[in-house]
Protein backbone atom coordinates (compact mmCIF):
# COMPACT_ATOMS: atom_id res chain seq x y z
CA UNK A 1 0.00 0.00 0.00
CA UNK A 2 2.60 2.66 0.93
CA UNK A 3 4.55 1.54 -2.15
CA UNK A 4 1.65 2.45 -4.44
CA UNK A 5 1.14 5.74 -3.08
CA UNK A 6 3.98 7.04 -2.77
CA UNK A 7 4.55 6.14 -6.48
CA UNK A 8 1.27 7.98 -6.59
CA UNK A 9 2.83 10.92 -5.15
CA UNK A 10 5.86 10.91 -7.02
CA UNK A 11 4.33 10.79 -10.80
CA UNK A 12 1.64 13.65 -9.34
CA UNK A 13 4.50 15.74 -8.21
CA UNK A 14 6.64 15.52 -11.28
CA UNK A 15 2.95 16.39 -13.62
CA UNK A 16 2.26 19.50 -11.17
CA UNK A 17 5.62 21.07 -12.42
CA UNK A 18 9.23 19.75 -13.21
CA UNK A 19 10.48 22.16 -15.45
CA UNK A 20 13.02 19.62 -17.28
CA UNK A 21 10.24 17.22 -17.97
CA UNK A 22 7.40 19.96 -19.27
CA UNK A 23 10.93 20.97 -21.40
CA UNK A 24 11.31 17.57 -23.29
CA UNK A 25 7.66 17.49 -23.56
CA UNK A 26 7.03 21.28 -25.23
CA UNK A 27 10.23 20.11 -26.93
CA UNK A 28 9.02 17.09 -28.99
CA UNK A 29 5.66 19.06 -29.60
CA UNK A 30 7.74 22.06 -31.46
CA UNK A 31 9.87 19.94 -32.98
CA UNK A 32 7.18 17.75 -34.73
CA UNK A 33 5.25 21.29 -35.37
CA UNK A 34 8.46 23.18 -37.13
CA UNK A 35 8.94 19.94 -39.09
CA UNK A 36 5.85 20.50 -40.97
CA UNK A 37 8.07 23.28 -42.29
CA UNK A 38 11.67 23.44 -41.92
CA UNK A 39 13.94 20.44 -42.38
CA UNK A 40 14.96 20.66 -38.28
CA UNK A 41 17.19 18.77 -36.44
CA UNK A 42 15.72 18.25 -32.44
CA UNK A 43 19.29 19.26 -31.00
CA UNK A 44 18.87 22.48 -32.54
CA UNK A 45 15.48 23.35 -30.69
CA UNK A 46 16.06 25.15 -27.30
CA UNK A 47 13.48 25.71 -24.93
CA UNK A 48 13.29 28.28 -21.86
CA UNK A 49 10.76 28.69 -19.02
CA UNK A 50 11.58 31.02 -16.52
CA UNK A 51 9.51 32.04 -13.30
CA UNK A 52 9.62 36.41 -13.52
CA UNK A 53 9.58 38.50 -10.50
CA UNK A 54 5.58 38.68 -10.48
CA UNK A 55 5.45 34.45 -10.39
CA UNK A 56 4.62 34.75 -14.53
CA UNK A 57 6.10 32.60 -17.05
CA UNK A 58 8.34 33.72 -19.68
CA UNK A 59 8.61 31.27 -22.27
CA UNK A 60 11.62 31.24 -24.84
CA UNK A 61 11.62 29.13 -27.69
CA UNK A 62 14.76 29.34 -30.18
CA UNK A 63 15.46 26.99 -32.82
CA UNK A 64 17.71 26.86 -36.07
CA UNK A 65 16.09 25.38 -39.17
CA UNK A 66 18.38 24.72 -42.73
CA UNK A 67 15.67 24.42 -45.45
CA UNK A 68 12.36 25.24 -45.91
CA UNK A 69 9.70 22.18 -46.65
CA UNK A 70 8.19 22.86 -50.15
CA UNK A 71 4.76 23.29 -49.56
CA UNK A 72 2.50 20.20 -50.65
CA UNK A 73 0.51 20.50 -53.84
CA UNK A 74 -2.79 19.16 -53.54
CA UNK A 75 -3.85 16.99 -56.12
CA UNK A 76 -7.15 17.93 -58.42
CA UNK B 1 1.85 -6.65 -42.62
CA UNK B 2 5.14 -5.44 -40.89
CA UNK B 3 5.39 -4.10 -37.88
CA UNK B 4 8.32 -1.59 -36.13
CA UNK B 5 8.40 -1.72 -32.39
CA UNK B 6 10.96 0.82 -31.02
CA UNK B 7 12.19 -1.06 -27.33
CA UNK B 8 12.79 2.08 -25.03
CA UNK B 9 13.17 3.03 -21.20
CA UNK B 10 13.43 6.63 -19.10
CA UNK B 11 16.10 4.76 -17.09
CA UNK B 12 19.32 3.48 -18.79
CA UNK B 13 20.27 -0.13 -18.04
CA UNK B 14 16.62 -1.84 -17.26
CA UNK B 15 17.18 -3.97 -20.21
CA UNK B 16 16.15 -2.62 -22.93
CA UNK B 17 18.65 -4.54 -25.31
CA UNK B 18 17.43 -7.92 -23.60
CA UNK B 19 14.08 -7.45 -23.95
CA UNK B 20 14.56 -6.67 -27.67
CA UNK B 21 16.76 -9.39 -27.91
CA UNK B 22 15.03 -12.34 -26.63
CA UNK B 23 11.39 -10.65 -28.04
CA UNK B 24 13.61 -11.31 -31.49
CA UNK B 25 14.28 -14.58 -30.96
CA UNK B 26 10.95 -15.88 -29.90
CA UNK B 27 9.30 -14.10 -32.97
CA UNK B 28 11.80 -15.88 -35.01
CA UNK B 29 11.03 -18.59 -33.62
CA UNK B 30 7.53 -18.45 -34.15
CA UNK B 31 8.48 -18.31 -38.25
CA UNK B 32 8.40 -14.60 -38.29
CA UNK B 33 11.14 -12.76 -39.97
CA UNK B 34 12.47 -10.28 -37.87
CA UNK B 35 15.17 -7.52 -37.97
CA UNK B 36 16.64 -6.14 -35.04
CA UNK B 37 18.52 -2.23 -35.21
CA UNK B 38 20.79 -1.51 -32.50
CA UNK B 39 20.42 1.94 -32.37
CA UNK B 40 22.25 2.95 -29.48
CA UNK B 41 25.86 3.04 -30.47
CA UNK B 42 27.78 4.22 -28.08
CA UNK B 43 26.80 1.60 -25.48
CA UNK B 44 25.57 -1.06 -28.20
CA UNK B 45 25.39 -4.36 -26.64
CA UNK B 46 22.43 -5.78 -28.71
CA UNK B 47 25.24 -7.74 -31.18
CA UNK B 48 26.86 -9.08 -27.96
CA UNK B 49 23.87 -10.16 -26.52
CA UNK B 50 22.85 -11.96 -29.55
CA UNK B 51 26.82 -13.73 -29.64
CA UNK B 52 26.99 -11.56 -33.53
CA UNK B 53 29.20 -9.11 -32.61
CA UNK B 54 32.27 -10.89 -34.43
CA UNK B 55 30.05 -10.44 -37.84
CA UNK B 56 29.14 -7.74 -37.91
CA UNK B 57 30.57 -6.20 -40.86
CA UNK B 58 28.72 -3.32 -42.17
CA UNK B 59 26.09 -0.72 -40.80
CA UNK B 60 23.22 1.63 -41.73
CA UNK B 61 25.71 4.10 -41.74
CA UNK B 62 27.33 2.66 -44.27
CA UNK B 63 24.80 1.45 -45.85
CA UNK B 64 23.27 5.21 -46.10
CA UNK B 65 26.89 6.41 -47.38
CA UNK B 66 26.86 3.88 -50.26
CA UNK B 67 29.69 1.66 -49.15
CA UNK B 68 27.09 -1.36 -49.16
CA UNK B 69 23.54 -2.83 -50.31
CA UNK B 70 20.96 -2.94 -47.29
CA UNK B 71 20.72 -6.78 -47.15
CA UNK B 72 25.14 -6.81 -46.94
CA UNK B 73 24.74 -5.04 -43.51
CA UNK B 74 21.85 -7.39 -42.28
CA UNK B 75 23.55 -9.94 -40.23
CA UNK B 76 22.11 -13.39 -39.66
CA UNK B 77 21.29 -15.46 -36.25
CA UNK B 78 23.04 -18.51 -36.37
CA UNK B 79 20.34 -20.30 -34.20
CA UNK B 80 17.06 -18.47 -35.80
CA UNK B 81 17.86 -18.33 -39.50
CA UNK B 82 14.68 -15.76 -39.88
CA UNK B 83 16.42 -13.41 -37.14
CA UNK B 84 18.80 -10.51 -38.30
CA UNK B 85 20.58 -7.78 -36.67
CA UNK B 86 21.11 -4.57 -38.13
CA UNK B 87 23.83 -2.60 -36.91
CA UNK B 88 23.33 1.21 -36.98
CA UNK B 89 26.57 2.45 -37.12
CA UNK B 90 26.84 6.27 -35.72
CA UNK B 91 23.33 7.08 -37.43
CA UNK B 92 21.18 7.70 -34.20
CA UNK B 93 24.04 10.46 -33.17
CA UNK B 94 25.20 11.61 -36.48
CA UNK B 95 23.56 14.80 -36.95
CA UNK B 96 24.44 15.17 -40.88
CA UNK B 97 22.25 12.21 -41.45
CA UNK B 98 18.90 13.45 -42.05
CA UNK B 99 15.89 11.16 -40.11
CA UNK B 100 14.13 10.95 -43.16
CA UNK B 101 16.90 8.99 -44.30
CA UNK B 102 16.57 6.39 -41.33
CA UNK B 103 12.77 6.63 -41.90
CA UNK B 104 13.55 5.05 -45.77
CA UNK B 105 15.90 1.95 -44.33
CA UNK B 106 13.10 1.13 -42.04
CA UNK B 107 10.47 1.64 -45.08
CA UNK B 108 12.74 -0.58 -46.58
CA UNK B 109 13.43 -3.56 -44.23
CA UNK B 110 9.38 -3.18 -43.70
CA UNK B 111 9.24 -4.80 -47.35
CA UNK B 112 11.83 -7.58 -46.61
CA UNK B 113 11.01 -8.23 -42.26
CA UNK B 114 7.37 -8.67 -40.51
CA UNK B 115 9.14 -7.11 -37.42
CA UNK B 116 11.53 -4.24 -37.51
CA UNK B 117 12.67 -4.20 -34.07
CA UNK B 118 14.56 -1.27 -32.50
CA UNK B 119 16.63 -0.85 -29.46
CA UNK B 120 16.53 2.29 -28.69
CA UNK B 121 19.62 4.69 -26.42
CA UNK B 122 18.84 5.58 -22.98
CA UNK B 123 17.76 8.98 -22.30
CA UNK B 124 15.77 11.28 -24.83
CA UNK B 125 18.20 13.29 -26.76
CA UNK B 126 18.51 12.66 -30.56
CA UNK B 127 19.21 8.71 -30.53
CA UNK B 128 15.85 8.35 -28.58
CA UNK B 129 14.27 10.88 -30.95
CA UNK B 130 15.68 8.63 -34.09
CA UNK B 131 14.28 5.68 -32.67
CA UNK B 132 11.06 6.66 -31.97
CA UNK B 133 10.44 8.67 -35.38
CA UNK B 134 10.75 5.78 -37.70
CA UNK B 135 8.45 3.36 -34.98
CA UNK B 136 4.72 2.74 -35.37
CA UNK B 137 4.42 1.28 -31.48
CA UNK B 138 6.49 1.74 -28.38
CA UNK B 139 7.24 -0.70 -25.99
CA UNK B 140 8.77 0.83 -22.34
CA UNK B 141 10.69 -1.20 -20.38
CA UNK B 142 10.69 -0.72 -17.05
CA UNK B 143 12.00 -1.97 -13.43
CA UNK B 144 9.28 -2.44 -10.55
CA UNK B 145 11.26 0.49 -8.79
CA UNK B 146 9.93 3.82 -8.60
CA UNK B 147 12.65 5.32 -9.85
CA UNK B 148 12.83 3.63 -13.29
CA UNK B 149 8.89 3.65 -13.04
CA UNK B 150 9.02 7.18 -12.91
CA UNK B 151 11.22 8.28 -15.61
CA UNK B 152 9.43 5.52 -17.83
CA UNK B 153 6.46 7.64 -16.85
CA UNK B 154 7.90 10.78 -18.37
CA UNK B 155 8.88 8.69 -21.22
CA UNK B 156 5.27 7.45 -21.52
CA UNK B 157 4.17 11.74 -21.82
CA UNK B 158 6.81 11.97 -24.82
CA UNK B 159 6.06 8.96 -26.14
CA UNK B 160 2.15 10.03 -26.80
CA UNK B 161 2.94 13.35 -28.58
CA UNK B 162 4.36 11.07 -31.44
CA UNK B 163 2.12 9.14 -34.46
CA UNK B 164 1.88 5.89 -32.49
CA UNK B 165 -0.56 3.23 -32.79
CA UNK B 166 0.35 1.68 -29.75
CA UNK B 167 2.34 2.12 -26.09
CA UNK B 168 2.39 -0.61 -23.44
CA UNK B 169 5.25 -1.74 -20.52
CA UNK B 170 6.69 -4.14 -19.95
CA UNK B 171 8.33 -4.98 -16.41
CA UNK B 172 11.93 -6.32 -16.18
CA UNK B 173 13.68 -8.00 -12.92
CA UNK B 174 10.31 -8.82 -10.63
CA UNK B 175 11.15 -10.33 -7.97
CA UNK B 176 8.13 -13.10 -7.40
CA UNK B 177 9.40 -13.39 -3.53
CA UNK B 178 9.29 -8.87 -3.05
CA UNK B 179 5.98 -9.11 -4.80
CA UNK B 180 4.29 -11.69 -2.58
CA UNK B 181 5.04 -9.35 0.19
CA UNK B 182 4.60 -6.20 -1.13
CA UNK B 183 7.59 -5.31 -0.50
CA UNK B 184 7.62 -4.89 -4.83
CA UNK B 185 5.16 -3.24 -7.06
CA UNK B 186 3.26 -5.62 -9.25
CA UNK B 187 2.83 -4.80 -12.99
CA UNK B 188 -1.27 -4.10 -12.13
CA UNK B 189 -0.01 -1.39 -10.01
CA UNK B 190 2.53 0.06 -12.54
CA UNK B 191 -0.09 -0.18 -15.29
CA UNK B 192 -2.61 2.16 -13.06
CA UNK B 193 0.81 4.35 -12.30
CA UNK B 194 1.31 5.01 -16.15
CA UNK B 195 -2.14 4.52 -17.34
CA UNK B 196 -1.06 2.29 -20.33
CA UNK B 197 -1.36 -1.69 -21.07
CA UNK B 198 0.93 -3.87 -20.14
CA UNK B 199 2.75 -6.19 -22.44
CA UNK B 200 4.43 -8.40 -20.13
CA UNK B 201 6.53 -9.17 -16.99
CA UNK B 202 9.90 -10.81 -16.90
CA UNK B 203 11.36 -12.47 -13.89
CA UNK B 204 14.99 -11.65 -12.08
CA UNK B 205 17.01 -14.66 -13.31
CA UNK B 206 20.41 -15.36 -13.08
CA UNK B 207 19.79 -17.17 -16.54
CA UNK B 208 19.48 -14.03 -18.54
CA UNK B 209 23.02 -13.41 -17.86
CA UNK B 210 24.21 -16.82 -18.09
CA UNK B 211 22.66 -17.01 -21.37
CA UNK B 212 24.25 -13.82 -22.85
CA UNK B 213 27.61 -15.27 -21.27
CA UNK B 214 27.26 -18.22 -22.70
CA UNK B 215 26.74 -16.72 -26.04
CA UNK B 216 23.84 -19.35 -26.45
CA UNK B 217 20.56 -18.04 -28.11
CA UNK B 218 19.16 -21.46 -27.54
CA UNK B 219 15.24 -20.50 -26.23
CA UNK B 220 14.63 -23.15 -23.00
CA UNK B 221 11.58 -22.92 -21.85
CA UNK B 222 11.86 -24.60 -19.02
CA UNK B 223 14.14 -21.81 -18.39
CA UNK B 224 11.35 -18.80 -15.85
CA UNK B 225 12.65 -16.14 -18.11
CA UNK B 226 12.56 -17.52 -21.36
CA UNK B 227 9.30 -18.73 -20.31
CA UNK B 228 8.26 -15.04 -19.67
CA UNK B 229 9.65 -13.83 -23.03
CA UNK B 230 7.65 -16.17 -24.92
CA UNK B 231 4.82 -15.22 -23.72
CA UNK B 232 5.48 -11.63 -23.89
CA UNK B 233 6.27 -12.72 -27.54
CA UNK B 234 2.94 -13.94 -27.45
CA UNK B 235 1.25 -10.98 -26.49
CA UNK B 236 2.86 -8.54 -28.34
CA UNK B 237 2.19 -11.17 -31.54
CA UNK B 238 -1.56 -11.41 -30.82
CA UNK B 239 -2.58 -8.65 -28.52
CA UNK B 240 -3.38 -11.02 -25.79
CA UNK B 241 -2.63 -10.13 -22.02
CA UNK B 242 -1.37 -12.87 -20.60
CA UNK B 243 1.38 -13.00 -17.50
CA UNK B 244 4.14 -14.79 -16.03
CA UNK B 245 3.62 -15.64 -12.45
CA UNK B 246 6.76 -14.16 -10.53
CA UNK B 247 5.01 -15.21 -7.74
CA UNK B 248 4.05 -18.98 -8.14
CA UNK B 249 7.54 -19.99 -7.16
CA UNK B 250 6.86 -18.57 -3.39
CA UNK B 251 3.80 -19.55 -2.84
CA UNK B 252 2.63 -22.30 0.18
CA UNK B 253 4.98 -24.19 2.59
CA UNK B 254 7.67 -24.92 0.19
CA UNK B 255 7.67 -21.57 -1.48
CA UNK B 256 7.60 -19.51 2.03
CA UNK B 257 10.71 -21.39 2.82
CA UNK B 258 12.38 -20.76 -0.48
CA UNK B 259 11.11 -17.04 -0.07
CA UNK B 260 12.95 -17.48 3.43
CA UNK B 261 16.33 -18.98 2.30
CA UNK B 262 16.54 -16.54 -0.96
CA UNK B 263 16.83 -13.23 1.54
CA UNK B 264 19.00 -15.09 3.64
CA UNK B 265 21.93 -14.99 1.05
N1 LIG C 1 15.48 -10.12 -16.06
C1 LIG C 1 16.78 -9.99 -15.78
N2 LIG C 1 17.35 -10.74 -14.79
C2 LIG C 1 18.68 -10.61 -14.52
N3 LIG C 1 19.51 -9.77 -15.18
C3 LIG C 1 19.00 -8.99 -16.15
C4 LIG C 1 17.61 -9.05 -16.51
N4 LIG C 1 17.39 -8.18 -17.53
C5 LIG C 1 18.56 -7.59 -17.79
N5 LIG C 1 19.54 -8.07 -16.97
C6 LIG C 1 20.95 -7.66 -16.97
O1 LIG C 1 20.99 -6.27 -16.74
C7 LIG C 1 22.02 -5.65 -17.50
C8 LIG C 1 21.47 -4.49 -18.30
O2 LIG C 1 20.56 -4.98 -19.26
P1 LIG C 1 20.46 -4.33 -20.72
O3 LIG C 1 21.80 -4.14 -21.33
O4 LIG C 1 19.47 -5.13 -21.48
O5 LIG C 1 19.85 -2.91 -20.34
P2 LIG C 1 19.63 -1.64 -21.29
O6 LIG C 1 18.37 -0.98 -20.85
O7 LIG C 1 19.72 -2.05 -22.71
O8 LIG C 1 20.88 -0.75 -20.92
P3 LIG C 1 21.37 0.60 -21.67
O9 LIG C 1 20.47 1.70 -21.21
O10 LIG C 1 22.78 0.79 -21.19
O11 LIG C 1 21.28 0.34 -23.15
C9 LIG C 1 22.63 -6.74 -18.36
O12 LIG C 1 23.83 -7.19 -17.77
C10 LIG C 1 21.60 -7.85 -18.33
O13 LIG C 1 22.18 -9.13 -18.43
MG1 LIG D 1 20.98 -1.31 -24.28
Amino acid sequence: MELISRLDNVIKKDKQLNPQYMKDVIKSDIFYLLNNYFEVEYSDIDINIDLTDNNMYSININAIGDRMKAMQILPR
Amino acid sequence: MSRVIVVTSGKGGVGKTTVCANLGLNLAKKNYRVCVIDMDIGLNNLDVVLGMENRVLYSMQDVLEGKCRLRQALVEDSTYPLLYLLSSGNVAHNLSIRPEYIKAVIDELKTIFDYVLIDCPAGIDAGFNRSVICAEEALVVTTPHLSSIRDADKVVTILSTYNLSSIKFVVNRARGDLIIDKLMLDVYDISKALKIEFGGVIPEDDNVTITQVQNCNRLDYKIPSHKAFLILSDNIETGSKKLYDCTYKYKGVIGGMRKFFKRKI
